[in-house]
């Protein structure tokens, strides 16, 4: 958390979008695996294994950009111009990571895995 | 300083004594960014040329239906290379001379991080692009698309060396690109004016920033995906070839994870000349300087999250789709937080049509079309429909010309009175706008109807009579305006520098530090360099021109005939280092010779000859490198404003350490590619799993886990060593280091040669094969740097302080024995988990 | 689709003119603007906006996708075949029985019934595109894909490859015919027969020239088009040519190598002009 208000705002907002490509690789990996091992039978509570999966990776990283967002937002005095600049990478580009996986992750709620 | 400060005259004298280049074949050495971007960008502008002839050429073909301008065969040369020279041979060359030209002047440096790297890199550029277009003349040109597409690429549907020009061409090419993003990342990072933070870099440092580590990691996908297609196609390696276990769509997948990056790292720079040149005539700062920032970083990353957008009619399962999908729909976002900040700084100031401001103008139309039209291919049912149709032709041409050329000639105007001295003159250049402006609209707006009324792309002829006859007959009378028009562009930048009044310092008003110089600005740049104190300079010291050429400044008075610069904190701008540059060298372009020799031989088929070339490119690399770095430590030295800084060579921070950090995340970038490659082929490809798996041997794994880890751990002992001052014991363990490297290549190398099946039998083999040179080769290549490390030492030029040498192989080392245990866990973990027993 | 499209259109123009008037207006020297507040404007049209109106079409793109895909349904798709190859298309249809009947350039189906059309290439990488019916879909050495089409009307609908796929990809088109339902198996069944008179005095110059590649009978598969039902055929050449009857017929074989150059089909040099007119009036008779 002291590391997170150390860094500098354009390392802050590299790792909140290191997260989102994680978060896009494992899902493109999930859907991909999943259809490949058959994991898109039903599985438990009419859902298949691989949307359970599919459901945990999005949430997993949601819950941590999440999470690092509340903390940066906390410390985060936004001033004007040039001191605006730290909290606007930091805490702007942690919410813009969180909106973007949040976004990216959707086809999970809306369209068939494997066809 | 101790002496007495010379005159004006008599600075600017002795600077470019030191920083000049020499005249007659002494031009051949020049390593000067002023000589070598503006080199980049004249050569890029004939490359655009030729494209845009070729580009005529398609038109003329396909005015009328059945129309016999040229046979097939002759149409597909055309309209590949001009795909391939207006995107490898303009776009990206045309930003890499700008950036060469324009970061220096702006950050407030006198050159780039690494001179001779920027005159290697327009050196493989100009070998690498004349040999593309020599191959065209001789009618030989690649015919298969810009994309490359196999099978059709594949030796089998291509056996001609059309595919091998590309391949070997473009790659090439592409080893420019890669310096200059090494070069332009280290650059900005490193050396700028002091006081320059990070949080009051202009606008278009920002910008070129960001598209630099997008080519390090955007290339690289393309350059493994050229390697390996080339390799199948010279040695019947099957990676694409579903026959034999590998699949095409594995290219589509390598070259479009390059191939979408690259519209946006053709793009940002444009709109970076955006944000720097639309706010001078709107008479504001730029509104929202760092939600643009936080918007490049977005673009940065959700760029890399699109590729699969030009996939989606091969049948990828809906949901994946939706993830791409979805993300080239979010990527509009920080497009359209730049729109309306531009559109917010006009609101607030008071604009001036002046001719820049025209050139934005038609952006504004052009690009948001072009931008509008992205979202809609990026809906997964439309795009079924328009992809691969002339809708989509209209659409990537209003991204890239409006998103590219506009802002560019904009941005010409805006600054050429910085390169000539000259004012332009406003005549022919509006002329020229409305011609384009009007031939482009012409051409292109009528296309997306052509597009939805059925016609694919790429066809050399199409039958009369399905409504497509009058809008083709009007799309070539627009492109032949369009063509007049960027000819009238040419002969007016001929004519302002050859007419043009001559130009006040400053004539626009600007309050960055590239006008702060003399027009056209010398060798050295600046007599001394301003501090920074926030993000526009030249408002808070409006005479700062004067006072820079009065030696007022920092590096004010020349000694010892050094090349000097500041380095700086990354971060906080604070000056850490002097930095000492190059002298003009013709050993970079000795060493794209050496390169050249590699990529004609491998063309030609006279493999022998790679024997003599590789050689000679270690060579020229060897001496290149052994020129530089001191031979005693160096002592803080005074850099004005009562401050010192120590000589680069006794900082850790210094340019080369990033160098080769930057370099090895693009090294990265091709193994992850590889890596993905790997897994890629064993889920997704036909015939697989392979009828034999790599034999398991114990003794060659002791053996590679030996080299790989004893390299890095001989070098990081030698490390300690010199730190306590011991450097004959730094060279010896280096020598042990290069032992360990040696061995390292032949175990891991001689894993798949003797315990694999015959590599041209299925892609397992092949990639397992691939995966092991590629370890083999960098473990070899660590030997080759351990000996020179111990080479240096014994030389005098390793000190506990001046530890460059040492560092960067222990580096390099480490990267290896990572690849080379991600490498060993998945050729031989794998086989053992298959349970496939000790030999075949 | 089409309501999508006009959706998309008039939003896309709405924004585009939007944006044009704004910067254009900025260029007035009387106008208000300046207490415009910066943080506001482009969080509300750089951010709201766009995504408010992104959010609306991602779902109804996904939505729309959804219902494009071969799901299985109630009804049930029939099945149909196609296979792509350097310059032309191969179709296998089956009749009730199962049993297959192949063509070549035009593709039967029922009208007003989803059709699953399986996309296989045999060489290289094409595209199977019938713009009036529904979306592309890639044909690629390894993989099958399955397309999802369904003509609510019968008639003839005109498709094309739409992947570059080298010398030819401009003359490589086809046909989907989209023949009454209760008239599909009729069809099928002519389709079967349509045989080229084995008593004509071509017979013998095709049997010695061509029928190595070219095969006559629909029920069998051949290595270069099945010729079966050539006389019905709307174009010949993969649509390099309109097929009126036995000129055109003999058009092509006289002069395939430039109507059509690069082409698989070999020269015809060797053969008198004579023994082509036979060839020709023989197909003539495929029918």
């Amino acid at each position: 958390m002291t590391l997170l208000r150390r860094l500098p705002g354009v390392a802050v907002a590299t790792l909140a979008f290191l997260l989102w490509s994680s978060a896009f690789l494992l899902l493109y990996v999930a859907v991909s695996l999943g259809c490949a091992w058959g994991w898109d039978q039903p599985a438990a509570l009419g859902l298949s294994l691989q949307r359970w999966v599919l459901l945990g990776v999005w949430a997993v990283h949601l819950a941590l950009l999440g999470t690092l967002l509340a903390w940066s937002w906390r410390g985060t005095r936004w001033g004007s111009a040039e001191d605006a600049f730290r909290p606007v990478l930091a805490t702007g580009g942690l919410g813009l990571a969180l909106a973007a996986t949040l976004w990216c992750g959707l086809p999970v709620l809306l369209a068939s895995a494997c066809q | 300083m101790s002496m007495t400060p010379p005159t004006p005259i008599r600075r600017h004298r002795l600077l470019e004594a030191i920083w000049g280049t020499q005249p007659g074949l002494g031009r051949l050495a020049a390593v000067n960014h002023n000589i070598v971007g503006k080199r980049f960008m004249m050569t890029a502008f004939v490359f655009f040329a030729i494209g845009g002839i070729l580009a005529m050429l398609i038109r003329a073909q396909l005015a009328r239906p059945g129309h016999v301008f040229m046979p097939p065969e002759q149409y597909n040369q055309v309209f590949t290379m001009h795909g391939t020279v207006m995107m490898f041979l303009f776009a990206i060359p045309m930003f890499e001379g700008l950036a060469l030209y324009l970061l220096p002047k702006m950050l407030g440096a006198r050159d780039l991080a690494f001179p001779r790297l920027s005159a290697f890199g327009y050196w493989c550029y100009l070998l690498g692009g004349s040999f593309i277009i020599g191959a065209m003349l001789a009618g030989v040109a690649p015919d298969g698309g810009w994309f490359m597409y196999t099978p059709l690429s594949s030796s089998t549907y291509s056996p001609g060396i059309n595919a091998d020009v590309w391949l070997l061409g473009i790659t090439f090419v592409e080893i420019s690109a890669i310096s200059a993003a090494v070069e332009f990342t280290a650059t900005i990072l490193k050396l700028r004016g002091a006081g320059m933070a990070l949080r009051r870099m202009p606008i278009i440092a920002w910008y070129f920033l960001v598209t630099a580590v997008m080519m390090l990691v955007g290339f690289p996908p393309l350059i493994l995906g050229s390697i390996l297609l080339e390799i199948e196609r010279t040695f019947g390696l099957p990676f694409f070839d579903p026959a034999r276990g590998g699949d095409p769509l594995l290219w589509q997948h390598l070259f479009w994870l390059f191939g979408h990056p690259e519209v946006y790292i053709i793009f940002l720079p444009a709109a970076g000349v955006i944000s720097t040149v639309l706010p001078v005539f709107a008479r504001h700062r730029l509104v929202g300087y760092n939600a643009i920032v936080l918007a490049l970083i977005a673009m940065g990353f959700l760029s890399f999250g699109l590729w699969v957008h030009h996939m989606f009619a091969v049948g990828i399962p809906h949901m994946a789709v939706g993830f791409f999908s979805a993300a080239s729909m979010a990527v509009a976002i920080p497009t359209a937080v730049q729109i309306f900040a531009w559109l917010a700084t006009l609101l607030k100031g008071r604009p001036r049509l002046d001719l820049p401001m025209l050139y934005l103008l038609g952006f504004f139309f052009i690009f948001v079309n072009g931008g509008l039209t992205g979202v809609m291919v990026a809906v997964v049912p439309f795009d079924w429909q328009v992809h691969d149709s002339y809708f989509v032709v209209a659409h990537l041409h209003y991204v890239l010309v409006g998103g590219f050329v506009f802002p560019l000639m904009a941005g010409a105007y805006y600054w050429m009175p910085l390169v000539t001295g000259r004012m332009p003159i406003y005549h022919l250049g509006r002329a020229a706008f409305w011609l384009i402006f009007v031939g482009f609209n012409l051409t292109f707006l009528l296309m997306h109807l052509t597009g939805l009324l059925g016609m694919p792309r790429r066809v050399y002829t199409y039958p009369a009579g399905i409504g497509w006859d009058w809008l083709n007959l009007l799309s070539s009378v627009g492109g032949f305006l369009t063509a007049i028009g960027f000819a009238l562009f040419a002969v007016d930048m001929l004519m302002q520098r050859r007419f043009g009044q001559h130009a006040p310092r400053n004539p626009w008003g600007a309050e960055s530090l590239e006008w702060s110089l003399p027009l056209p600005p010398p060798s050295y740049n600046a007599a001394s360099l301003g501090p920074v104190e926030s993000r526009d300079p030249l408002a808070d010291r409006p005479d700062l021109g004067r006072e820079q050429a009065a030696g007022q400044h920092y590096l004010a008075t020349p000694r010892h005939g050094w090349m000097e610069t500041l380095g700086v904190e990354a971060v906080s701008g604070r000056p850490d280092q002097l930095i000492l540059l190059p002298q003009p060298s013709l050993v970079p372009l000795w060493t794209s010779l050496a390169t050249a020799l590699c990529f004609l031989a491998v063309l030609l088929k006279q493999y022998w000859l790679v024997g003599v070339g590789v050689p000679l490119v270690l060579g020229c690399a060897l001496a290149w490198l052994w020129s530089m770095g001191l031979r005693e430590d160096p002592a803080p030295v005074p850099i004005g404003h009562g401050e010192s800084a120590l000589p680069h060579p006794g900082v850790a921070s210094q340019p080369g350490w990033w160098g080769m950090a930057l370099l090895l995340l693009a090294d990265a970038a091709l193994y992850a590619s590889l890596l993905f490659g790997a897994l890629f082929l064993w889920v997704v490809a036909p015939g697989w799993p392979p009828p034999a798996l790599l034999g398991f041997s114990p003794s060659l794994i002791l053996l590679a886990l030996a080299g790989l880890l004893g390299a890095p751990l001989a070098g990081a002992l030698g490390l300690a060593a010199l730190r306590r001052g011991r450097v004959g014991a730094c060279a010896l363990l280096s020598l042990l280091g290069a032992g360990a490297g040696l061995l390292a290549a032949a175990a891991v190398a001689a894993l798949p040669l003797w315990h694999g099946a015959p590599p041209a039998s299925h892609a397992y083999a092949a990639t397992a094969l691939v995966l092991a040179l590629y370890v083999a080769l960098h473990a070899a290549l660590g030997t080759i740097m351990a000996l020179y490390t111990a080479a240096r030492c014994q030389a005098g030029y390793v000190s506990a302080m001046r530890d460059l040498a040492p560092r960067n192989t222990l580096m390099w080392q480490g990267y290896t024995a990572l690849c080379g245990l991600a490498a060993l866990l998945l050729l031989q973990l794998w086989p053992w988990m298959a349970g496939a027993g000790t030999t075949p | 689709m089409a309501a999508l499209w006009w959706v998309m259109f008039f939003m896309a123009t709405a924004i585009l003119l939007g944006v044009c008037a704004v910067a254009l207006y900025t260029l007035r020297r009387e106008r208000r603007g300046r207490g415009l507040h910066v943080g506001r404007f482009v969080a509300g049209w750089g951010v709201a906006f766009p995504v408010t109106a992104l959010a609306v079409l991602l779902v109804i793109a996904l939505r729309t996708g959804e219902g494009m895909l071969p799901k299985p349904g109630p009804e049930g798709a029939l099945r149909v075949a196609a296979r792509g190859q350097q310059w032309w298309w191969s179709f296998t249809q089956w009749d009730a029985a199962g049993n297959p009947v192949h063509s070549a350039g035009e593709l039967h189906i029922p009208a007003g019934r989803a059709v699953d059309v399986h996309i296989t290439a045999a060489d290289v990488i094409h595209s199977f595109w019938v713009p009036r019916l529904t979306g592309k879909l890639d044909a690629i050495p390894g993989h099958e894909n399955v397309l999802r089409l369904r003509a609510d009307t019968p008639g003839i609908y005109e498709g094309q490859c739409a992947e570059f796929c080298g010398l030819q990809h401009a003359q490589m088109d086809f046909r989907v015919i989209a023949h009454p339902p209760e008239a599909y198996a009729a069809a099928l069944a002519a389709l079967a027969t349509a045989r080229p008179d084995p008593a004509h005095p071509g017979a013998a110059d095709f049997a010695a020239n061509c029928a190595s590649c070219h095969g006559t009978d629909a029920r069998a598969k051949s290595a270069a088009p099945n010729l079966a039902g050539l006389a019905q055929r709307g174009r010949i050449g993969g649509g390099t040519l309109r097929n009126e009857g036995q000129e055109s017929v003999l058009l092509w074989l006289r002069r395939h190598e430039t109507l059509k150059p690069g082409s698989r089909e070999p020269s015809h040099a060797a053969l008198d002009d004579a023994t082509l007119a036979r060839i020709a009036g023989y197909l003539e008779t495929a029918r």
